[in-house]
């Protein structure tokens, strides 16, 4: 068979399958599920699998080149206006593609759905900018990553507490399938063509600028509207009877996603083909390729989000809602970090951010180092999630300890970490956080009976957190070795005399090159 | 061999493998393993075998290009062991050939002086198995500009080439980089490295040097450099 092709179906099961397992066990043993919302879970897996290794295999071929060829392109004009305006139009319209984004708003009460995106999309277009800006000037990450977290949390202040989870959680939402490995490839791109030794490291760091601008866009927004409290309507169990139902319910979402997906795509398509015409970058084999690419992006994110819409929400709904009302509630948090540490692998855009990060650091990051780091964060993030459900601890006691510690980290680990970490908690927070981890969430929310608003909301938030803290952690044990080794390396001086003498071989000595 | 001074230098080879990119861990324990000094990996991309393949996105692998430096008479150990744990013998498993070195800088020489001594008293002691210098391989190394490796690889298969490794790379322009805020802009490359048989070497050189030339807009740089020693590529 061929090898890229076992390759991209091996890392999708192996993705997906822990955590249908982990859920099939506890519908078993701890919460017994209708059979029909079972059924739907095992199809919606089995469409995940298909649709990820789809995604992967495109994003490789189409979202990668083209992001990264934007990215050099755009240095290349060195005309800094123009860098700037196309950057901003880039990341509008990439936002306004994301379909993670559309989920989101269409469950946020009191603000119209299109209203919410416009302001993200301005945010990120204008932190993307910035963000490019930054490469170009070499201003230090942790240093605008300072201010901005900064500015933010000094905004909260004038936002109404309802609204601040939602804003937290936009940032995180933002960054989905469509926008990460475009915008990880962009500045992969910018940084390419800079030959001074920092580049390496200014790879990074995109992702986590553009996560701030939606959460900065959403609380000013809050503070004009005002939502009422918890509006999100309670979700129901679609009745399911017959393996037909079954195939109904996956069958009339799909040209639903059909659409968003083909209208996001579009959008990028028609930039690209604009692109194209005026850099004329790419040769006729690339882009057949890429164009092959972008198809490939689009089977795999139908078939991803319709699986995990349709599949997995009822069943992290009816799993957290059973359990949040159940006497064993403590169980959640075991659960929770048992499904956490495997969950990640199922977020596509991780799978892209890793292999990044290994090509960047030329293997010296493996992906296995990556993987393990986002799935420790991962779990994390829900243990306190639902400790904080539990109890009812106000979001911002541990938003605002969390990211001071993460930025305080930034001083004292390698500079490529500080990007790739907080890069990261944009990515981890994906499809699978808004479909699986959301509804759990807000089912265990209401099993306790809290609120829905300040509680459930906020899971999106805390996911985007602890991967800063838990990625650079890794970067500071990753310094340490680093430092060891060239302390070794300083204990065995090489001899420097004689340094710029060469020594000639004869050429009859080396070969007998008789041509 | 010796310099002027009578003291015997160790003649090195600037051994090269190309293997998949997952394998390449395998490799640097090697390397550990029979303390080979200086190696560098650099991320290259395996062309495919047919046009639509690669259109369909499932022909070129990745590939890691790891170059390293060592003495004449360690290399047919460190190639039979990394052909060992590798299967380089299998078909698409990967490549490794060395390339003699016309000149080297003292420093570096010095380095390999303790393994020099060690690896003397081998080569007294027994028959030590020589690398091959009876060189049937050359490999052409192409610097294209941006983009043109797949039309490349096309024009050089139907030359007669079974395959080759690409690796991004950046020129550097005599006359000194653009500069734009400090940061100096530079012109993405390709290196093609096609590992041919003596014979079939003219003529795909004569192919991709017509097509994709210096007097082309793929700008390209085509030589070829003696090989001496190959495994795991099974021509015919």
């Amino acid at each position: 068979m061929n090898k890229i092709l076992k390759e991209k179906i091996r890392e999708a099961y192996t993705s997906v399958l822990p955590i249908s397992v982990i859920v099939l066990v506890a519908s078993v043993v701890l919460v017994p599920m209708p059979t029909g919302t079972i059924l739907m879970f095992i199809v919606g897996a089995a469409l995940l699998i298909v649709g990820m290794g789809f995604f992967t295999l495109g994003a490789d071929m189409a979202m990668m080149p083209m992001g990264e060829g934007i990215g050099i392109q755009l240095t290349k004009t060195t005309k800094l206006v123009l860098t700037l305006v196309i950057s901003f139009f880039m990341g509008v319209i990439i936002t306004i593609a994301e379909p993670d984004l559309q989920v989101l708003a269409a469950q946020v009460p009191s603000v119209p759905p299109v209203t919410l995106i416009l302001t993200i999309a301005l945010g990120v277009g204008l932190f993307l900018s910035l963000a490019i800006l930054r490469i170009l000037f070499k201003i230090r990450l942790s240093i605008l990553l300072l201010i901005f977290y900064g500015v933010v949390f000094g905004v909260t202040l004038f936002t109404p507490v309802n609204f601040i989870p939602v804003a937290f959680d936009s940032g995180g939402v933002t960054t989905g399938p469509i926008t990460v490995p475009f915008i990880l490839a962009m500045g992969v791109g910018v940084a390419s063509i800079r030959s001074d030794k920092d580049s390496q490291d200014d790879s990074f760091g995109l992702v986590a600028l553009c996560s701030i601008g939606p959460i900065l866009a959403v609380l000013i927004l809050g503070m004009f509207f005002k939502p009422t409290g918890a509006e999100v309507g309670a979700f129901a169990i679609p009745s399911v009877e017959t393996t037909r139902d079954v195939i109904e319910h996956f069958a009339i979402e799909f040209p639903e996603y059909t659409k968003d997906v083909f209208l996001a795509l579009a959008a990028i398509v028609v930039f690209f083909i604009i692109f194209q015409v005026v850099s004329r970058r790419y040769q006729k084999h690339q882009l057949g390729r890429i164009f092959i690419g972008f198809l490939y992006t689009f089977i795999g994110l139908v078939v991803f989000l319709t699986g995990v819409n349709v599949g997995f929400i009822p069943v992290g709904h009816f799993l957290g809602e059973q359990l949040g009302a159940s006497p064993y509630k403590w169980i959640l948090v075991p659960l929770g970090i048992l499904i956490g540490y495997f969950i990640v692998a199922a977020e596509p855009a991780v799978h892209v951010l890793n292999k990044q990060v290994e090509e960047i650091s030329r293997g010296t990051i493996p992906q296995k180092a990556m993987k393990r780091g986002l799935s420790i964060g991962m779990a994390a993030a829900l243990a306190i999630t639902m400790v904080r459900i539990l109890l009812g601890i106000p979001i911002m006691w541990i938003l605002i300890p969390g990211y001071a510690f993460a930025l305080i980290l930034t001083f004292f680990v390698p500079r490529i970490f500080t990007g790739i970490a907080f890069d990261s908690g944009g990515v981890c927070s994906g499809p699978m956080t808004s479909t699986f981890l959301l509804p759990l969430a807000m089912g265990v929310c209401q099993g306790v009976g809290g609120n829905l608003m300040t509680d459930a909301f906020g899971i999106v938030a805390m996911v985007a957190m602890t991967p800063l803290i838990v990625i650079q952690i890794m970067g500071l044990l990753y310094g340490h070795k680093i430092k060891t080794a060239t302390k070794l390396a300083e204990e065995q001086v090489m001899d420097t005399t004689g340094a710029g003498e060469i020594v000639e071989y004869r050429v009859e000595d080396s070969s007998d090159d008789k041509q | 061999m010796t310099n002027s001074d009578g003291i015997k230098i160790p003649l090195l080879k600037c051994v090269i493998f190309i293997v998949d990119w997952t394998k390449a861990q395998v490799v640097t324990d090697i390397f550990e393993q029979e303390k080979v000094r200086f190696h560098f990996i650099s991320k290259g991309r395996g062309t495919a075998r047919s046009d639509i393949l690669d259109i369909l996105g499932i022909g070129s692998t990745e590939k890691a290009v790891i170059i390293c430096l060592e003495q004449d008479i360690g290399v047919p150990v460190l190639l039979k062991e990394v052909a060992k744990k590798l299967g380089l013998h299998n078909p698409g498993a990967g490549i490794a050939f060395t390339l003699p070195l016309s000149g080297i800088n003292q420093p570096i020489l010095q380095v390999f002086k303790t393994s020099i001594e060690k690896n003397f008293n081998i080569s007294i002691e027994k028959e030590v198995e020589k690398v091959s210098t009876e060189t049937k391989f050359d490999l052409i190394v192409s610097v294209v500009n941006q983009g043109y490796s797949d039309e490349f690889m096309t024009v050089a298969r139907e030359a007669g080439a079974t395959g080759g490794t690409v690796i991004n790379a950046r020129g550097i322009a005599h006359q000194g980089p653009v500069k734009f805020f400090g940061i100096s802009v530079q012109d993405e490359k390709e290196i093609i490295t096609i590992l041919a048989t003596r014979e079939k070497k003219a003529l795909i050189m004569q192919a991709v040097s017509q097509a994709f030339g210096i007097n082309t807009k793929a700008g390209g740089i085509i030589f070829s450099l003696p090989v001496d020693g190959v495994a795991g590529l099974d021509l015919k």
